[in-house]
């Protein structure tokens, strides 16, 4: 409880990253992906992560989501310690806290449409007709509705897409992390599905996306660059 | 938008594991479920445990005849039998009660006690040791009641 009640006192944002340091180690060579980040983001804020490739951005992305732990510094969200917590614990924080959006789109391609959707609700222990229905409202605002029982293969890029992120954000949580969410799209597409991220950050959904493509950040209300393993916002 | 503590508060217990305050859906059915167990346990247990030990168990009721007395040392000779539980001797001193475990000792073998120490006594009646007691208890409460 002491604890809880100085987080509460100390922190003014949602995310907040500091010292911020990974290195892979390989044989004897080691590779500093991160060198030293801070900064933070704001709920309801929809920030870009850009840089190029190898620049560590995808790295940043997986240890903001809890997936990836760094080798030095810490990440608080909700003013939670991620790293302090157990596996446990974690599982937990990324299952409440966390949609993710993978640039292949990570689609199960022998489940339809809702049952891809359905997944991250398999350990919340709803109960199935309201699975059915928070399911069946996310791929109404993805769009969707008319495809729910088509299989991956029967869709677009773009409707993949749709249907990662109607599965990123269909256990409502509050942040969004997109991981090159239009790099296998065609410019077109890639705006619809800025647009919809726009709009579930308009919803109040935290929204963070990498990408390498400046055009990505004119939908954006910040950006940060990555270079070398190092911030500039 | 500055981040606001409470936005996110149930989340947050979920993930840390605070348990909210007061009693839950489940600890409250376990609750009530162990109290009607206790409760009928405690009315279901002596009566199954005061069933076991007397269920094998009669009275049989001697009448001693008029110029009959039995001495102390007979009584403790009967009770020393295997399976006499106890011998009772109303307070004119004129009929005996021998509980006994059916089991265990034969009815003939305390007659033929009492037919070895030359005691003149009269067998008025066999009955379930329970079915005695109700009705001594019944006779108990009629006396008490105006």
């Amino acid at each position: 409880m002491k604890r809880e009640m100085k987080m509460t006192e100390d922190v003014d944002h949602l995310i907040e990253v500091s010292g911020l340091k990974k290195t892979y180690q390989s044989g004897d060579t080691s590779v500093d992906a991160i060198r030293n980040m801070d900064f933070f983001i704001d709920d309801a804020e929809f920030v870009t992560i850009m840089g190029p490739s190898g620049s560590g951005k995808s790295t940043l992305l997986s240890i903001m989501g809890a997936l990836n732990h760094p080798t030095m510094g810490k990440v608080l969200v909700d003013s939670l310690d991620i790293y302090a917590l157990n596996a446990e614990q974690r599982a937990d924080f990324r299952s409440d806290y966390i949609g993710f959006i993978f640039q292949s789109f990570q689609l199960i391609p022998y489940l339809t449409v809702l049952e891809n959707v359905k997944l991250p609700m398999a350990v919340t222990g709803r109960k199935k007709k309201i699975q059915d229905q928070m399911a069946e409202d996310v791929i109404e605002r993805v769009g969707l509705t008319a495809k729910a029982h088509r299989l991956p293969d029967q869709l677009s890029g773009g409707e993949q897409e749709r249907v990662a992120i109607a599965r990123a954000i269909v256990n409502k949580p509050p942040i969004i992390l997109a991981d090159e969410p239009t790099g296998n799209l065609d410019s077109k597409t890639a705006g619809d599905i800025m647009n919809l991220l726009q709009s579930l950050n308009r919803d109040g959904h935290t929204v963070i996306v990498v990408t390498h493509n400046p055009d990505m950040e004119a939908y954006a209300g910040r950006t940060i660059r990555v270079q070398d393993g190092e911030c500039f916002t | 938008m500055v981040y606001d503590p409470e936005k996110y508060r149930e989340k947050r217990e979920k993930v840390l594991g605070i348990k909210k305050k007061g009693i839950g859906f489940g600890t409250l059915a376990m609750v009530v479920s162990f109290l009607v167990i206790a409760g009928l346990g405690a009315v279901t247990i002596p009566r199954l445990v005061s069933y076991m030990t007397t269920r094998n168990l009669d009275d049989a009721i001697f009448k001693l005849e008029a110029d009959s007395s039995l001495p102390e040392n007979e009584i403790s000779g009967i009770t020393s039998i295997e399976g006499v539980k106890k011998i009772i001797k109303d307070k004119n001193n004129t009929r005996l009660v021998v509980t006994y475990d059916r089991g265990k000792v034969k009815l003939s073998t305390l007659t033929d006690v009492f037919a070895r120490q030359d005691l003149k006594v009269t067998l008025l009646n066999e009955v379930n040791h329970r079915q005695h007691q109700g009705t001594l208890k019944k006779e108990e409460e009629d006396i008490e009641t105006p």
